[in-house]
């Protein structure tokens, strides 16, 4: 059998600039598609999110800060949210500045503070922890010594754990994966206790849920008095364009990486049908020399793995098993899976092709 | 099959040239002609507020003498609004604001913005500064983003992004000057020139790198189809056919299948963008796809055109070897 497979990594490199190619080819693919996997799984939480937003007739805020420091809104504008929150009209998040001054501040690892019970009826998938205040880590984070958190006047033990792959659909930056990052789920009342910048940032990414015109305009002349001035965009009605670009955008990723994908395998099996033509003779020869189908079909198997597995296989197990970007160890861990599952039929069906042709009867 | 796959490609392709022009559009405000923008932030150092007012008034008579248009936009720092001077007339949407020196003449709320429907709707504008009175509304150009309102040109000019319309590089160092007087530092400056532009945007390089590997591959699966038709060619040859004949009529004979394909990739792309897009596609969108189909009929055809021709003619050479 050992003598089959090499005779069928041979047979691949008799042929080496076309296998080189081909190879360098699939291998490009699967690294692109590694690299931007994590992106369309985020994108895709994107399109779900946007469109839960967009059920809710949810209001969000374009931010424009206070010149050169920290904008002053006063505590009856944040009262005024606290109570909406309560009422699951409303909701809070702090992801970029939570103690942007103290790097220390959950062992180094980025924290994002969520406020409020509405979010659990808003992205139910989260599954957050509950009852508020309790603090959640990331699937990456498992096993990792965290010491308890003290923010906001609230000291949390960080066990509770987050969906692997848990994704945050965040107005401003869209699909924020949370599987390296700590989530604090607050009681709204604690975004009175929050630092000047969170409470800029808290205000800034506030969602209100359906709310009327008074309300919102009363939330944005209050914040303009305090020099935080809030552009509200209505996604169900105001901002369908941006969201539906979004989602076009996502779109495109999925089938533009899938069309790519699609033209270098039909490329790679059309050569392998190819080379396993031409080669129908020398089968033929060993056939009536005394090897079984399983021998042929060991040495059609090695012929294919040198194109399909040799340069992509070492290439997308190093990355799945390497410390980079959220998402792209699982991407990778992904093509992996899906590049033994096109070489199982591709194996399978070159198999059987050469079978058909073989005059003892396969 | 691969002509839709290229379908795809192509379709994903004019769409990132689209969001590029559109991201362009948003950075230059519709400014025509050669335009620069500079993004600038307040410096430390200190000014002299008598120097920095005839910093102004110089950098008002420099744009004036060189026919120079300026559009200073907040990036997000302080009031959401616009402060434009265009005495040389470019910008047509800002005619109707414009005063005689080319400054607006009062604020002017943009069509469509949150602050226009509350106005309109009830005079309520929580977003205009303290004490100023809304002069009217004016269209404003494609894409503003969230600026709400265009504002007379102040003394003291703002920090945030400066787009220029007709300035030359010494031009352009001469303002930079005049508004460091005024305290305000350059962090980056950028020509935009279109090609540049596409070329600096990475998904238009990524789109199209994948569509260039996945002509490629298109040709050499097409190539190994033809593969197949060895014997017939050689039959022909024997008969005398001329290569030029055959040619054709192997390029014509592929035409439909690679016009099909291209026309269900396409296709295949509007149909996901409709489904994941859970809106129905707009007019602009149906100009897209028929823009990607017409492009991906012209290259895939070139191609298919290339792939027949090499190949025919590499096995014609081979036989007369033989």
């Amino acid at each position: 059998m050992l003598g089959e497979a090499v005779g069928g990594v041979r047979l691949a490199l008799r042929r080496w600039p076309s296998v080189v190619t081909l190879a360098a080819m699939i291998g490009l693919a699967c690294l692109v598609l590694s690299l931007l996997l994590g992106d369309v799984l985020s994108q895709l939480a994107v399109l779900r999110g946007g469109a839960k937003l967009r059920e809710r007739h949810a209001v969000t805020f374009t931010a424009y800060h206070k010149q050169g420091g920290v904008s002053n809104v006063d505590d009856a504008t944040v009262d005024t949210l606290v109570s909406q929150i309560r009422n699951g009209q409303a909701y809070a998040v702090i992801v970029s500045n939570v103690q942007i001054d103290n790097p220390d501040f959950a062992d180094g690892i980025p924290t994002v503070v969520l406020f409020g019970d509405t979010l659990l009826s808003v992205f139910p998938d989260l599954r957050l922890c509950t009852p508020a205040p309790c603090a959640m880590r990331g699937a990456a984070l498992a096993g990792r010594t965290i010491n308890p958190i003290d923010f906001a006047g609230e000291y949390l033990d960080v066990n509770a754990m987050l969906p692997a792959s848990a994704t945050f659909f965040d107005v401003k930056v869209a699909g924020l994966p949370l599987d390296r990052r700590i989530v604090l789920h607050l009681p709204p009342e604690d975004l009175l206790r929050v630092n000047p910048i969170e409470r800029e940032e808290a205000l800034a990414r506030a969602v209100l849920l359906a709310p009327d015109a008074r309300q919102v305009d009363t939330f944005v002349a209050s914040a303009a008095r305090g020099e935080l001035y809030l552009v509200p965009h209505d996604v169900a009605v105001d901002q369908p364009r941006r969201f539906q670009d979004l989602m076009i955008m996502s779109a495109m990723y999925v089938v533009g990486l899938a069309g790519f994908l699609g033209l270098v395998l039909s490329a790679f099996a059309s050569a392998a049908a190819a080379t396993m033509r031409r080669e129908i003779p020398t089968f033929t020869i060993r056939r009536m020399y005394g090897a079984t189908p399983r021998h042929v079909s060991v040495r059609v198997g090695a012929f294919l793995a040198t194109t399909v597995l040799a340069l992509p296989g070492p290439l997308l197990l190093l990355l799945s098993g390497a410390p980079v970007a959220d998402g792209v160890a699982d991407g990778a861990r992904w093509v992996l899976a899906l590049v033994a599952i096109i070489f199982a039929v591709l194996w399978l069906t070159t198999a059987r092709r050469v079978a058909a042709h073989d005059p003892m009867g396969g | 099959m691969s002509a839709a796959f290229l379908g795809v490609l192509v379709v994903f392709l004019v769409w990132s040239v689209q969001w590029a022009l559109e991201s362009r559009r948003q950075v230059t405000f519709d400014m025509p002609g050669e335009v620069t923008t500079f993004t600038l932030y307040e410096g430390n150092q200190e000014i002299d507020a008598a120097d920095a007012r005839a910093a102004g008034q110089e950098l008002r008579r420099y744009l004036t003498d060189q026919g120079i248009s300026l559009i200073m936009a907040s990036r997000g720092d302080g009031a959401p609004s616009m402060t434009v001077f265009d005495p040389a007339r470019r910008l047509s949407w800002f005619s109707a604001a414009a005063d005689a020196t080319g400054s607006a003449s009062g604020v002017y709320l943009f069509q469509g913005s949150y602050s226009a429907r509350r106005w309109v709707a009830s005079s309520v504008t929580p977003l205009l500064p303290e004490g100023a009175t809304v002069a009217g509304v004016v269209a404003p150009p494609t894409d503003v983003g969230s600026l709400q309102y265009v504002m007379p040109l102040a003394e003291v000019f703002p920090q945030g992004v400066y787009v220029l319309g007709g300035a030359s590089s010494a031009d352009a160092t001469q303002l930079q000057s005049l508004l460091g007087r005024q305290g305000l530092e350059v962090r980056s400056a950028m020509q935009m020139p279109l090609v540049a532009y596409l070329l600096n945007d990475a998904l238009v390089v990524a789109t199209a790198l994948f569509l260039i590997v996945g002509y490629v591959c298109a040709a050499a699966y097409w190539s190994l189809l033809l593969s197949g038709r060895t014997r017939e060619l050689v039959i022909r040859c024997c008969h005398r056919a001329r290569l030029l004949t055959l040619v054709r009529r192997w390029f014509a004979s592929g035409l439909p299948a690679v016009v099909l394909g291209l026309i269900a990739g396409v296709s295949v792309s509007g149909v996901v963008m409709r489904v994941l897009g859970r809106e129905p596609l707009t007019v602009a969108h149906y100009g897209t796809l028929a823009q990607a189909a017409g492009v991906g009929l012209f290259a895939t055809s070139l191609v298919w055109l290339a792939t027949v021709t090499a190949g025919l003619y590499a096995r014609d050479r081979v036989r007369r070897a033989g």
